[in-house]
C-alpha cells in the first residue's frame, strides 16, 4: 500500500518536473510533397469526398454521381457583383465552342460558397439569369463540404462583411473519374488551352 | 489508509486526463486579421469558444486510427493525405520503439482532412484562422506583444528537435493554453483563405480575386504572424508536415 503511494507520489512529481523543462522548441520543416498525380486507383478523385448537394431543380446529388462526363467546375456566389457572373460567362464561351455532337460527354458545374443564401431556388434564379442549359449544374452544399471541395480544388475564399466572399477565379477539368486534369486561373483568359483540354479528354471515351 | 490511497488515486486520474480531453473556455474578444486594406483598421469581434488546452498527441491520435481505420497509413487515400501521413510511425496501428517517449508529444505529419476527421470524431471543429491567432495572441508569462514575437522567432529559428517533447513542455499563455508557440505548427479550418480584405471596392487583381484591395499589415512588426500566414498559404489539404499538428476547438452551447 505504502509503496503504491510512494510510487504515486514520485509519479506526480516526475510528470510535474516535466511540465517545467525549457522549451525545446522548433521551426519550420521544409517538406517534399507529392503533387496530384492521377493514378490508375483513382486515388486522386476528388469524387471521394462525401456529402450530399442540392442543385437548382432541388435534385440532390453527390459529386460521385457527376462521375462519367468531363465536367468543368467553378466556385461563385451568386450575389457576387464583379467576378462570379464573369466566370460563368467565361464557361459559357468554352461551352459555345465545344462541337455539339460532344456536348452530351461534358458537364458544367457551378458550386456555391454561399451556404446560406444560394438555396436550390437563389441558384435557379442564378441558372435562368445567366440562360444556362440542361448541361448545368449548380449547387448548394453545407459549409463543411464547401470548404473541402475548396481545398481540393485550391481554390482560397473567405466570408467577408456583408455577406460577400472573397475568392480565387479557378476553372477546373474534370475527367470521367473526377481526376483534376487541368486548372485555368483568372478571368477572361483565352479558352484555346482550356478547350484543347477538353476536347482531348472527350475525345478518349 | 484506504480513504488515503483513494483520495490519491483520484488525485492521480484527474492529473493523468488523456491531454487531449482537457479544454479551456477562451473569452470572447476581438482580433486584429494580419492582412487588411489600406485605411482600414478593422478589429473583428471573437466570440467565446473551448479549445484543447494541448495539441492532439500520437496517443490520441492511435486512438482515432483504431476508431476510424480509414484513417490508416495504409489505407487513408492519396487525395486526403501525401505520402509523409504519420511517416515516424512503423505501421497502422504501432507508434514504434519510441511510442513510450513520444506518446504525448503532438502527433504531426497529418493532412488537414485527416485533422478535420479526427476533430469531427470528437465532436470538435478544427479552429478558424481568428480564432487561433486570437488564442495564441495571449501574452505568456506577462510578456509585451514585442516580447512575445522575439521569443516566438526565436522558436522558428532553431531546427526541428530529433524527438519532439511531450505536450505541455513549453509555455502557459493567460488563457491557459500550452504551447500555442514553441512546439509545433498547427492547422486551422480555413488556411486557404485568400489574403485580402474583405470589401469588393479594391482594385488589386480583380481577375484572381473577386473582392480584393491593396494590402497593408495590421502590425508590420509582427513578422511571426507573417510567417504563419505566409505557411498556411503554402500548403494543400492533403500535405503532411514533420512539424505541423492540431488542436480542436468546440463551440459553446
Amino acid at each position: 500500500m505504502k509503496h503504491l503511494t510512494i510510487i504515486l507520489i514520485v509519479g506526480l512529481f516526475t510528470l510535474t518536473a516535466c511540465n517545467h523543462q525549457p522549451a525545446k522548441s522548433a521551426g519550420l520543416v521544409k517538406n517534399e510533397n507529392t503533387p496530384y498525380q492521377v493514378n490508375p486507383k483513382g486515388q486522386n478523385s476528388i469524387y471521394q469526398l462525401a456529402g450530399i448537394w442540392t442543385n437548382q431543380d432541388k435534385k440532390t446529388l453527390s459529386l460521385n454521381d457527376l462521375r462519367g462526363k468531363v465536367q468543368v467546375l467553378a466556385m461563385v456566389f451568386t450575389h457576387c457583383q464583379a467576378a462570379c457572373p464573369r466566370i460563368t460567362g467565361d464557361i459559357k464561351t468554352i461551352e459555345s465552342q465545344i462541337a455539339p455532337g460532344k456536348l452530351d460527354k461534358v458537364g458544367f458545374v457551378l458550386v456555391s460558397f454561399d451556404a446560406e443564401r444560394d438555396t436550390s431556388s437563389q441558384l435557379n434564379s442564378f441558372y435562368n439569369k445567366m440562360n444556362l442549359d440542361k448541361h448545368w449544374n449548380l449547387l448548394h452544399g453545407n459549409e463543411e463540404q464547401i470548404r473541402a471541395l475548396s481545398v481540393l480544388l485550391n481554390v482560397s475564399y473567405k466570408k467577408g462583411q456583408e455577406g460577400i466572399y472573397a475568392h480565387s477565379n479557378i476553372i477546373t477539368v474534370l475527367d470521367t473519374s473526377g481526376n483534376i486534369q487541368f486548372q485555368q486561373e483568372g478571368l477572361g483568359a483565352d479558352p484555346k488551352e482550356i478547350l484543347s483540354n477538353i476536347n482531348n479528354l472527350v475525345n478518349s471515351f | 489508509m484506504r480513504g488515503t490511497l483513494f483520495i490519491f488515486l483520484l488525485l492521480a486520474s484527474g492529473f493523468f486526463i488523456e491531454p487531449g480531453e482537457q479544454m479551456i473556455k477562451v473569452p470572447a474578444g476581438r482580433f486584429i486579421p494580419f492582412f487588411q486594406k489600406k485605411g482600414e483598421n478593422i478589429s473583428q469581434p471573437v466570440k467565446e469558444f473551448y479549445m484543447d488546452t494541448y495539441a492532439v498527441t500520437n496517443e490520441d491520435y492511435l486512438q482515432f486510427v483504431k476508431a476510424n481505420p480509414q484513417w490508416t497509413k495504409s489505407k487513408v487515400a492519396r487525395l486526403f493525405a501525401d505520402t509523409n501521413y504519420l511517416k515516424y510511425w512503423i505501421a497502422d496501428f504501432d507508434i514504434g520503439p519510441a511510442y513510450k517517449q513520444i506518446k504525448n508529444s503532438p502527433v504531426t505529419g497529418v493532412s488537414w482532412f485527416a485533422a478535420n476527421a479526427y476533430a469531427k470524431w470528437k465532436n470538435k471543429r478544427l479552429p478558424t484562422t481568428s480564432e487561433w491567432e486570437y488564442a495564441a495572441s495571449a501574452s505568456i508569462n506577462g510578456k509585451s506583444k514585442d516580447a512575445l514575437t522575439k521569443f516566438i522567432l526565436q522558436w522558428y529559428e532553431k531546427p526541428n528537435p530529433a524527438v519532439l517533447p511531450a505536450v505541455g513542455s513549453t509555455f502557459k499563455n493567460e488563457f491557459g493554453l500550452y504551447d500555442m508557440h514553441g512546439l509545433v505548427w498547427e492547422w486551422v479550418y480555413d488556411f486557404n483563405q485568400p489574403l485580402g480584405g474583405n470589401s469588393s471596392t479594391g482594385e488589386l487583381d480583380k481577375n484572381l480575386y473577386c473582392s480584393s484591395g491593396s494590402l497593408k499589415t495590421a502590425d508590420a512588426k509582427d513578422y511571426a504572424a507573417y510567417m504563419r500566414y505566409a505557411f498556411r498559404s503554402s500548403l494543400k489539404g492533403n500535405y503532411c508536415v514533420g512539424n505541423l499538428g492540431f488542436r480542436c476547438v468546440a463551440d459553446i452551447k
